[in-house]
């Protein structure tokens, strides 16, 4: 059975999904059963090591985000001779050991809980993706956005564009990457929904006073929590039925759009048409509504222009319910 | 529930800050409780960095909160330590957020996040030294003319200790109030943690805090790994733990105290119960230090 799928019937009532927000908070990533690393040979009281603190704190960090393991951030660093240690084996003279564990076995903690918090905040903001490429690929995938991506940003709520980055450049493998990088844009669109700042929705009050004559001239402006996305594959279909509880198999390529958008504070996924897409993306474009209609006159065929062009109230008195539009000007 | 007034007037710290009482951290997963029910919670601390550079729900929520309960803000990313320059955007976004729900105070913690412009999302360790406290003496003196009030540190877990250090982190953190003016925000439990994994005593450490800088304890649960402890914030607050937090509610003269509960969540009323333990320990302290009767 091929994945490919009929776009959803139109237009689509996404189904109320409210996104919960990532919980950021103090607490360490708790390490799973160490792995017990080479110990570096002790040498009895070691004189410390002679770094500023600019110099400790590179060396710290290159360390325990060192994409391989601890022992190999230990080695580049010595290599380099970065804080005046020439040798791996002189780490310590820069972290000491505790009373139960060696100082390779210290910075393994922070080791795994730079990844795994990484992962985890990745996990959480495209759980579906995770589904789709499996548990494996899904780490390995993360692995290498935090390697090639470290985090810039104070918030780590910001972290997931790093994959979105990542996924849709050409910055390492990427396992099924079309349709991965459809499926992490869409999943990203949810995110960014969730913080986009709220306006005031435009209200049919609003419209209904606009005088006949000057609906033709009429510019709508965006809703700031709206997000349109053209992708390549039906991957608002295979979010759904993830979502649903299904097993959705990979679909094949197939044009899809899809308004991502919030009513309130619940994110919302309406499927778009053709049509509908080509009408809205001239409108949040800037175009009057004339000149938005006019591109159905482009893109659909002359036989299905009449049906299309009965719809389009219908099209757009939804969008202006699910909060499209935040004004307009006639 | 217990009553908490009694504790709220016991406030020892100088900078004539409250005793809010005993609170909880304000996690998600508790949202619709606490707007729905309204439960009968002195405070919430939140993460400052969960309401900030967003503008959708987490900000709403926090909004309607802070018009029912006092709102304290807790940081994870201000990076004190770090050696990279202070993020000002990031501190005109922490003073707003402060303006906007109204907190009477701001921690952090003393530690870094990263430094050459990455952020690692760890509270990273500091060496214990006379350039390093300096340094960090400098950055707060900063931050607190941006807030226009004092910051409160908190005391890391830490899982390693540096060879250059050459004082304790009780040394530190006293020089380091004392040095800025700042305040405290003390972690019993990772008081506890750090104690486990470098192999000092806690009254060591306890002896060498600043009491009159202590604004706040947390406390909270931890994973015993055998060889270590990590600061995990899972779990009821062990025994132990509540231990270190009488003796040093004792020595404190009184401070707000809030449970910090991050994985594993269970029901809001579960995490405020467990809180509550704190008027249990409270009370032995207390009745430990009333006199005896003579010839009873």
């Amino acid at each position: 059975m091929s994945g490919e799928r009929a776009p959803l019937p139109l237009p689509l009532e996404g189904g109320a999904i409210e996104i919960q927000q990532s919980e950021r908070a103090s607490a360490s990533v708790a390490a799973p059963a160490m792995r017990r690393p080479r110990r570096a040979a002790r040498r009895a009281s070691a004189p410390a090591a002679r770094a500023d603190l600019v110099a400790l704190q590179r060396w710290f960090q290159s360390v325990v985000t060192d994409p391989a393991s601890v022992e190999s951030g230990v080695a580049a660093q010595a290599r380099a001779q970065a804080c005046g240690i020439a040798d791996a084996a002189d780490v310590e003279r820069i972290v000491t050991p505790g009373p139960q564990m060696s100082a390779l076995e210290r910075l393994h903690i922070y080791h795994h809980a730079y990844h795994a918090r990484l992962i985890d905040c990745l996990a959480d903001d495209f759980p579906v993706l995770k589904h789709a490429l499996g548990e494996r690929a899904f780490q390995r995938l993360a692995a290498a956005v935090i390697a090639r991506r470290p985090s810039r940003h104070p918030n780590l709520n910001h972290y997931g564009a790093n994959l979105v980055a990542y996924v849709t450049g050409d910055e390492g493998p990427v396992p099924k990457r079309a349709f991965a990088a459809d499926l992490a844009r869409l999943e990203w669109a949810l995110v960014e929904a969730i913080h986009a700042p709220s306006a005031p929705a435009l209200d049919l009050a609003t419209l209904q006073a606009i005088p006949a004559e000057r609906w033709a001239k009429a510019r709508f402006t965006r809703s700031p929590t709206l997000r349109v996305l053209g992708f390549a594959h039906p991957v608002n279909c295979y979010l759904q039925e993830q979502r649903e509880g299904g097993r959705p198999v990979i679909p094949r390529r197939a044009w899809s759009a899809t308004a991502v958008y919030r009513r309130g504070f619940s994110v919302w996924r309406m499927d778009l048409t053709r049509p509908m897409a080509g009408l809205l993306e001239a409108l949040l474009a800037g175009r009057t509504l004339e000149q938005a209609l006019a591109t159905l006159e482009r893109t659909v065929p002359r036989a299905d222009r009449a049906v299309v062009e009965s719809r389009v109230m219908r099209w757009f008195s939804e969008w202006v319910a699910g909060g499209f539009f935040a004004a307009v000007r006639a | 529930m217990p009553s908490t007034q009694r504790i709220k007037r016991a406030a020892g710290n100088r900078f004539g800050l409250p005793n809010l009482g005993v609170g909880v951290g304000l996690r998600t997963t508790h949202y619709a409780h606490i707007l729905g029910e309204s439960p009968a919670v002195d405070w919430f601390e939140v993460i400052s960095e969960n309401h900030m550079q967003t503008a959708g729900r987490p900000l709403h929520v926090l909004d309607r909160i802070a018009e029912r309960y006092p709102v304290v803000m807790h940081g994870v990313s201000l990076s004190i330590g770090s050696t990279d320059r202070l993020d000002r955007e990031y501190l005109r976004e922490l003073v707003a957020l402060r303006d906007r729900c109204h907190a009477p105070w701001v921690s952090d913690h003393l530690c870094w996040t990263g430094v050459a412009g990455t952020n690692a999302h760890d509270l990273l360790p500091m060496p214990y030294t006379r350039e390093a406290l300096r340094h960090v003496v400098a950055r707060v003196k900063s931050v607190q003319d941006a807030l226009g009030a004092p910051l409160f540190l908190e005391n890391p877990s830490t899982y390693v200790g540096f060879a250059a250090s050459t004082m304790s982190e009780w040394d530190f953190l006293a020089e380091l109030c004392e040095r800025s003016g700042c305040g405290l925000m003390l972690d019993v439990n990772n008081i506890y943690v750090s104690s486990r994994n470098h192999g000092f005593a806690i009254a060591d450490y306890l002896d060498g805090v600043p009491w009159d800088r202590v604004v706040q304890f947390h406390v909270s649960g931890h994973a015993d790994n055998g060889t270590h402890c990590v600061d995990t914030h899972v779990g009821p607050v062990p025994d132990p733990v509540w231990a270190v937090f009488a003796d040093a509610w004792k020595r404190s003269g009184g401070a707000s105290v809030l449970l910090e509960w991050d994985a594993e969540i269970p029901p809001f009323d579960v995490v405020h119960r467990d809180a509550l333990r704190c008027l249990e320990f409270i009370g032995r302290i207390e009745r430990r230090a009333r006199p005896q009767a003579v010839g009873a």
